[in-house]
């Protein structure tokens, strides 16, 4: 019944394959699924029954005719594949009788056999690769199954067979009197004389600039042998009318007008505006006579690139496509895997468009179909695009959109096929209409894609922010507030701070709309100050200390305030001139004038629109840009944060008041969240400068404080996380808030899956009233930004402005109660960032952010990235144009290029390009200029010099092409020893580079504070030696690190914990500061004790400024927690010299009434206040004394003989004037500094008068001082009996009291000191 | 993808609203409500010159006014 192909004896000719050949042969051979989808199938179904020898015949009669049909393939053993064609070859015949059964299972059995031959695949190597199969059906119906390989017959060429075979068959299977087929070796001989070089140049050229494809199903995945399921549909006839008519009238083809709908229905379900799709070809070349006739593959798959500009007309667009199709025609029969491989082998699309203009005689298909009684003739072949729209014009224009299910949903194919549709419609009704006028989507979907954008509207109360500060005050006085390092504020007392500063800024003449600068370090006062300006409805203007002079000197010309509230140590970093009045916290005039009256500030008539800040971000000009924001956001934002975060979490914890780490840089906005918690009423600490940026001392802190709630930037969360913050054992806060930046799934799904925990993503642009949208991990399980806060509509727009539905990526644009007024004294800028809403209400401003955007199906939306360059690094926004400004001001500079590097996963750089000026500069040596021009965040981590910079063919910034930095090898020494080489190993490490030498700088290797932060917790892990990241910008190399770790310090003189000594494995010993306030006289103790024993020395806090307490007890509670800091628990050893032994015993009582082991306690020359001969001797000193005493220390301090002219009494000026030419560690001393010390040693004596003493118990070790001693005074150190319950080991030391710390007095203490610490037990039981 | 309002050859428009503040407007979009032309079609930056030399006060009309 059947026959088997003839094997291939004589052979007739040997012939390369058509490119589109190989590509089918390499995709049939390589796929070994049982459905090769290049296995097409038509099925003739005929109302009666057929002469099956005739129609065999026919068959046979068609395979003799067209060589291409009796090709065989063969690639193995072969250099190139190559086709065989066989003189002849009997057609594959096979004939299946079913006609004897009922009809249903007649039927069941044709669609197995029509399945089976789908599915059995062909032998390309044994040909022919066409079979046929007839199947009686019943009595008076025949159907002919056609099965072939795609390799040997497209779609045109199946056409031609189809009818050919009818034609044979009419005629009893004779071919006499047909014309010669043309055949297809004169279409390869053709082919392989095509200019292929000049055809790739036209495909790239074509494809210039297409950053990525059109891409509507995420990777290369899916099930490709999925049968498609199919929309369809035919277009009303008028339509099909206007289609054409409009064709004509612009001379275009319809094909033009269909490709572009479908383009235009693609950027509507992609958001994507450069659209390249694919599209099969008939790809027969007209210079081939005849071409036409020819069976064979010609048919190609070309990308069709549409780009869409909203600006355009419809009609320009359609010409221009037309166009550019036009130019490629000549190269229609390039491969598509070649022209990919030409663009740099990108995938460029994952769908299709076909037009089915095959030509068919309709009046012979008629005459056949009466001849044979042949009814339909369907065809089915699998498509392995996820979306494939056909077009098949005709009498019937029928549409079709064929859709994977793996891939695509019913719901969005049937959307899709309607926009092509309403396309064409708009199309034709106005071709004189803009793109951007076209609506894709219908009113009612437009309508539900602004819906999720809608925040919830919630009632305002009518009160100020400050007000509601207030009524806090009030209602809670004695609640603490506000914990800083230095100080404790109830609410009450931050009121009345904020209270008298508002009074002493109003009479500066602040009032609403007046600018204030806060530059201060993070203090209580930062806060008083900022709740002062809020008071009076004036704006504040953070600015950062660490920002270069110059840049704050831009900002504060720009901003204009009328008043600088500053320190005299902060404001030495400001630039002269501009600020309007500078108010020094610490002179003595303003805390006189602070203390003076208790009068409460004036109010002023103020409104909502009125200024509350102005904050300055990166600006694409090349200057920071002020954004102004009204007060109108923040009452709004608190109503928010009470209904969506405070009151479930507060409820969550059983109403307590909470504990929030203030964690974050006041110039930035993010620092309100905070500050919303304690206008609520629960405890703010804030987190000096230092510990903030600690992650590992910040985990403590947040560990030993029961912190409830940290704000924080997602990286820095990444880092808190890797130190322990939710580690099982410990407190965990409750809430983790991220803001600045998007967050990685790894902090996402840690922060969801820790059980008591909730992570909450507030983001929003510096130009909407801190937070825009907000979502928690209960919301979604991926990371997400959330939905819009109350009072706030968000918009994701098309470039045409027009909302797009969910899951299509759009520009998130945002407006609202929180809208930003605009940018200070720039209304260019303004008015094209802050532009018309035309989907609010009328007149209504909405703010577009540049962040790309997508609504999720929940109405969530998912973050992308940026529509534009600007780029956000470790939280920090930062405009590329900033950086390449300032790069090409630098005159070794001629032109410049900034761009981010994501070279290693995760590790995102600014990275700096630059043609030089003239001869190479030393890039290390630019980056340090740009040091002092940008901050940090903007200098970018390594500077590559470049010829030129390259360019792509339409003249923009060819960033692919940007080479990245080179590693640089270890430029410096080599390590000197294992101490240097464990560093270097340790820099390596961390800045992911091979080596490092001992003098490479971090910074220039492309350290940046997140790295650094790493990198000291490696050390410390490594050594348990405590550094801080700030640490490495004094030491970055590692032979500055290692003297720094190693010497004592001399950096900050003034700092209240000063590391004298660090390293070593013991536990500390702590040195308490005398009447000067300075402790670095102990540094001298450093020779003489255990190398194993740090040596830490605590100052007095208002050398730096800082408020202090009003007793020593507060004193004592002060350095008590400063001390925790350093050693969370004891046992502990404390040493005091002279005021510094008084606050030591204080502090050694204290740390035991808490439970503390005390191990060691030295007191150096010091006695009861409270003894009889004591209070004898002392009287109060006044303040020349003590300015006289402040001066001859500083004096002594300077390490330089006097010259003559100085002598007792000596005067501030000469002593300024000497410390400043003396170079050394006083050299920008002033007279602010020297005012402090002389009130530091009035205070000293001043509450050490009075104290109230606990028993010690323990042995104290004392050293007198005996030289100069009036031994009938009956001052002795057994006064302390009454306050010490152990023994009293006594040393005299043959020195005057004032000089215990010299180097002669320390000779003789150090060693006794040493041998009475070494039994003290050894930290950790090292 | 490049925006409608940063299209260096695009052309545009000067758009005011009731509160005095400007806004850069692309022609091809319609004007949304509430907004009145006052000057265009131009190129981006000769609006923006417009803009710079015809808003000189950021307030908001009604807070200029209430606190005039």
């Amino acid at each position: 019944m059947s026959t088997t192909p003839g094997a291939p004896g004589d052979i007739q000719d040997v012939l390369p394959l058509a490119t589109l050949q190989e590509g089918l042969l390499f995709h049939s051979v390589k796929d070994e699924q049982p459905l090769d989808v290049y296995t097409v199938q038509n099925v003739f179904e005929f109302g009666r029954r057929v002469d099956a020898a005739a129609l065999r015949a026919a068959a046979q009669a068609v395979l003799d005719r067209h060589p291409a049909l009796r090709a065989g393939f063969l690639h193995e053993g072969v250099e190139r594949p190559v086709q065989f064609i066989p003189r002849s070859v009997a057609a594959a015949w096979q004939e299946v009788d079913l006609s004897g059964l009922p009809e249903g299972e007649a039927r069941r059995r044709f669609d197995l056999v029509r399945v089976a031959q789908r599915e059995r695949r062909f032998d390309l190597s044994r040909p022919p690769l066409v079979r046929h199969v007839l199947v009686r059906l019943g009595p008076d119906r025949d159907v002919l199954v056609l099965t072939f390989h795609h390799i040997v017959m497209d779609g045109w060429s199946g056409e031609l067979y189809n009818a050919e075979l009818m034609e044979l068959y009419l005629r009893g299977g004779d071919p006499g009197g047909l014309p010669e087929p043309r055949p297809y070796r004169d279409y390869l001989v053709w082919l392989s004389r095509q200019d292929r070089d000049r055809s790739l140049a036209a495909w790239r050229a074509a494809l210039d600039g297409v950053d990525e494809g059109t891409l509507v199903s995420p990777g290369e995945g899916g099930d490709a042998t999925l049968m498609p399921r199919t929309v369809d549909g035919v277009l009303a006839p008028a339509l099909v009318g206007r289609v054409s008519g409009l064709a004509r009238e612009l001379g275009v083809t319809v094909n033009t007008v269909l490709l572009a709908a479908w383009g235009l229905a693609l950027r509507s379900h992609t958001g994507r505006d450069d659209i390249v799709f694919g599209s099969t070809v008939a790809g027969r070349p007209p210079e081939i006579d005849g071409v036409d006739s020819i069976i064979g593959v010609f048919f190609n798959t070309i990308p069709v690139r549409v780009r869409l500009n909203p600006a355009e007309t419809v009609r320009d667009l359609l010409v221009r496509v037309q166009g550019e199709q036009a130019e490629l025609l000549p190269h229609h029969h390039v491969g598509l895997a070649d022209v990919q491989a030409a663009v740099g082998g990108r995938r460029l699309f994952d769908t299709l468009y076909v037009q089915r203009n095959i030509p068919r005689d309709d009046e012979g298909y008629r005459r056949v179909r009466e001849a044979t009684g042949l009814e339909s003739v369907t065809g089915s072949d699998a498509t392995h695009y996820p979306l494939t729209f056909v077009a098949q014009p005709g009498e019937e224009f029928r549409l079709s959109l064929a859709y994977r299910t793996d891939a695509v949903t019913a719901g969005a194919a049937r959307a899709l096929f309607d926009r092509v549709v309403r396309l064409l419609e708009q199309i034709t009704a106005a071709p004189g209409a803009p793109v951007g006028a076209l609506r894709p989507l219908t009113e009612a979907g437009e309508r539900a894609a602004l819906a999720p954008g809608r925040g919830r509207e919630r009632d305002l109360p009518g009160s100020t922010l400050a007000e509601l500060f207030e009524e806090t005050a009030l209602r809670h006085p004695g609640r603490t507030a506000l914990v800083t390092r230095d100080e404790t504020l109830t609410f009450a007392e931050l009121d009345g701070r904020a209270e008298r500063l508002a009074r002493l800024l109003a009479e500066h003449g602040v009032r609403p709309e007046t600018r204030v600068a806060i530059a201060l370090p993070r203090s209580a006062d930062w806060v008083a100050v900022l709740f002062a300006v809020l008071k009076l409805g004036a704006a504040y203007v953070p600015l950062d200390l660490e920002h270069p002079a110059e840049r704050l000197g831009r900002m504060l010309d720009d901003a204009g305030p009328a008043v600088t509230v500053t320190t005299a140590g902060a404001a030495a970093g400001l630039p002269e001139g501009p600020g309007g009045h500078r108010l020094l916290l610490d002179h003595p005039d303003t805390l006189a004038a602070l203390a003076a009256s208790d009068e409460p500030a004036p109010r002023f008539a103020h409104r909502p629109g009125h200024l509350a800040y102005v904050i300055y971000t990166s600006g694409s000009t090349g200057r920071p840009k002020g954004v102004q924001i009204p007060y109108l956001g923040l009452v709004n934002m608190l109503v928010n944060h009470r209904a969506e975060i405070f009151g479930p979490v507060v409820a969550e914890q059983g109403g307590r008041v909470l504990r929030v780490a203030h964690t974050v840089s006041f110039s930035f906005d993010m620092s309100w969240e905070e500050l919303l918690w304690l206008i609520d009423g629960h405890e703010v600490h804030l987190m000096d400068e230092e510990l903030r940026r600690d992650s590992a001392g910040l985990v403590a802190y947040c560990a030993e404080h029961a912190v409830d709630v940290v704000n924080v930037t997602p990286s820095y969360c990444g880092q808190l996380l890797e130190d322990g913050l939710l580690d099982p054992g410990r407190h965990r806060p409750p809430l983790v808030l991220l803001g600045g930046e998007a967050v990685g799934t790894t902090v996402w799904d840690t922060l969801r899956d820790t059980p008591g925990v909730l992570g909450y993503n507030l983001y929003g642009p510096t130009e909407y009233t801190i937070n825009t949208l907000g979502g928690g991990t209960a919301d979604s399980d991926a990371p997400t930004v959330g939905r819009p806060i109350s009072g706030t509509d968000v918009h994701v727009l098309d470039t045409a402005l027009r909302p797009v539905g969910a899951g299509v990526p759009g520009e998130l644009y945002v407006t609202g109660v929180g809208l930003a007024r605009g940018y200070a004294g720039r209304p260019d800028l303004t008015a094209e960032r802050f532009v018309a809403d035309p989907h609010a209400g009328p007149g209504a401003r909405m703010y577009r952010t540049g962040d790309l955007v997508r609504w999720t199906a929940d109405g969530l939306i998912d973050y992308l990235g940026r529509a534009d360059d600007q780029v956000k690094i470790r939280g920090v926004r930062i405009e590329p144009a900033e950086v390449v400004a300032a790069l090409e001001d630098h005159p070794a500079v001629a032109q410049a290029a900034v761009v981010v590097r994501e070279d290693a996963p995760g590790a995102k750089r600014l990275v700096g390009y630059l043609v030089p000026a003239g001869e190479n500069p030393d890039t290390d040596a630019v980056r340090r200029d740009l040091r002092s021009v940008l901050p940090d965040a903007l200098v970018p981590s390594a500077l590559v010099a470049l010829d030129r910079l390259p360019l792509t063919v339409n003249g923009k910034l060819d960033r692919a092409a940007l080479p990245a930095p080179a590693d640089r090898g270890p430029a410096g020494r080599p390590p000197r020893d294992d101490a240097d080489r464990a560093l270097c190993a340790d820099f390596a490490a961390v800045l992911g580079v091979p080596g490092v030498g001992v003098d490479d700088d971090f910074f220039d290797l492309g350290g940046h504070s997140l790295l650094a932060m790493r990198l000291v917790g490696r050390i410390r892990k490594r050594t348990g030696q405590r550094l801080r990241a700030g640490d490495l910008i004094a030491a970055p190399t590692v032979a500055r690190l290692r003297d720094y770790l190693e010497a004592p310090r001399r950096e900050d003189l003034l700092a209240t914990v000063l590391r004298l000594r660090e390293g070593g494995r013991r536990r500390p010993l702590f040195c308490l500061h005398p009447a000067s306030g300075f402790s670095w006289g102990y540094a001298g103790l450093a020779p003489h004790l255990d190398r194993e024993r740090p040596l830490v020395g605590l100052q007095f806090p208002g050398l730096r400024g800082e408020e202090v307490p009003p007793d020593l007890d507060g004193l004592a509670d002060l350095y008590l927690r400063r001390i925790r800091a350093v050693q969370p628990d004891g046992p502990y050893h404390l040493l005091g010299w002279s005021f510094g032994g008084q606050i030591a015993h204080a502090l050694a009582t204290r740390l035991q009434e808490e439970g503390e082991e005390v191990a060691f306690l030295a007191l150096l020359d010091t006695y009861p206040m409270d003894a009889a001969p004591v209070r004898a001797a002392g009287g109060p000193m006044d303040a020349a004394e003590a300015e006289q005493e402040a001066l001859e220390f500083l004096l002594a301090s300077g390490r330089r003989d006097l010259p003559e002219r100085l002598t007792a009494p000596y005067r501030r000026a000469d002593v300024v004037e000497f410390l400043r030419e003396s170079d050394g560690v006083w050299a920008d001393f002033d007279a602010a500094t020297i005012d402090r010390v002389v009130r530091a040693r009035m205070y000293t004596t001043e509450v050490a008068r009075d104290p109230r003493y606990r028993v010690f118990r323990g042995d104290v070790h004392f050293f007198t001082a005996t030289a100069g001693r009036d031994p009938a005074s009956g001052i002795t150190a057994e006064l302390w009996k009454d306050h010490v319950d152990g023994r009293i080991v006594e040393t005299p030391v043959d020195h005057h009291h004032n000089d215990l710390t010299g180097p002669a007095a320390l000779a003789v203490i150090g060693p006794v000191l040493d041998a009475a610490l070494r039994p003290a037990r050894p930290h950790r039981g090292g | 993808m490049t925006n409608p309002f940063d299209d260096p050859d695009g052309t545009y428009l000067v758009v005011v609203n009731d509160e005095d503040q400007h806004s850069l407007w692309p022609e091809f979009a319609p004007v949304p409500a509430g907004w009145t032309t006052v000057y265009g079609p131009a190129t981006r930056d000769e609006s923006l010159e417009y803009v710079d030399t015809h808003w000189t006060d950021l307030r908001p009309r009604s807070l200029r006014e209430a606190t005039a």
